[in-house]
């Protein structure tokens, strides 16, 4: 495979963006590799109910 | 050759937890980010309440990218600049970047866990009664 990109002219207006977060990337240029991995957790067991934080070894994930 | 970004306005709110805003070209970047978000009901909290070593998630090891297959390319940069008018942002938080400028290489990686913690339903009926009784009893 052969693969040609020209790089005409690239203008953009305005850019609007409410939040970047969690090791995320916004970026105005040039990059060659990009790697964002995320790992994001609210599972059942992070829903307690009572007053003392049920809490121990293997509880949780 | 890489090319030139060019921004005439930029405007960000805020920039919080290790986040970076980058003005400039630059080769690497590999930002990591673990995190635990309590919320709970009351306004007791401490911090060793969680700690990182007792949930698995923040162990587990991320799916490794392989080498990634190169195909050859030519790039002809015909126009060598990038022209962005303007940008407004928020927040920038969590160990997460904004740059103008080239970055070669991101490796970014972000770990989040949340709780959410409410207090019993029966525990907070005793206490609304005792507050009631304590009411009551400054009354009389």
């Amino acid at each position: 495979m052969n693969f040609t990109v020209h790089n005409w002219g690239l203008n953009v207006g305005h850019i609007q963006i409410t939040g970047v977060s969690s090791s995320s990337v916004f970026l105005v240029g040039d990059n060659e590799t990009i790697k964002l991995s995320s790992m994001f957790d609210t599972p059942p067991e992070s829903y307690i109910v009572g007053s003392i934080i049920p809490f121990g070894a293997g509880r949780g994930g | 050759m890489k090319r030139n970004a060019k921004v005439q306005h930029i405007y960000i709110n805020s920039n919080a937890y290790g986040s970076v805003i980058q003005i400039g070209d630059a080769v690497k970047a590999d930002p990591y980010i673990r995190a635990i978000a309590v919320q709970k009901e009351g306004a007791f909290f401490d911090t060793n309440d969680f700690p990182f070593s007792a949930f698995p998630l923040y162990t587990r090891p991320f799916p490794e990218i392989k080498e990634e297959s190169s195909i050859p390319q030519q790039h002809h940069h015909r126009d060598r600049n990038i022209h962005v008018h303007s940008f407004d942002i928020e927040g920038v938080t969590g160990s997460s970047i904004v740059q103008v400028g080239s970055l070669k290489d991101i490796d970014a990686k972000a770990r989040l866990k949340h709780f959410r913690i409410l207090a019993d339903e029966d525990e907070k009926e005793e206490e609304n009664d005792n507050e009631e009784n304590q009411k009551g009893r400054e009354n009389r």
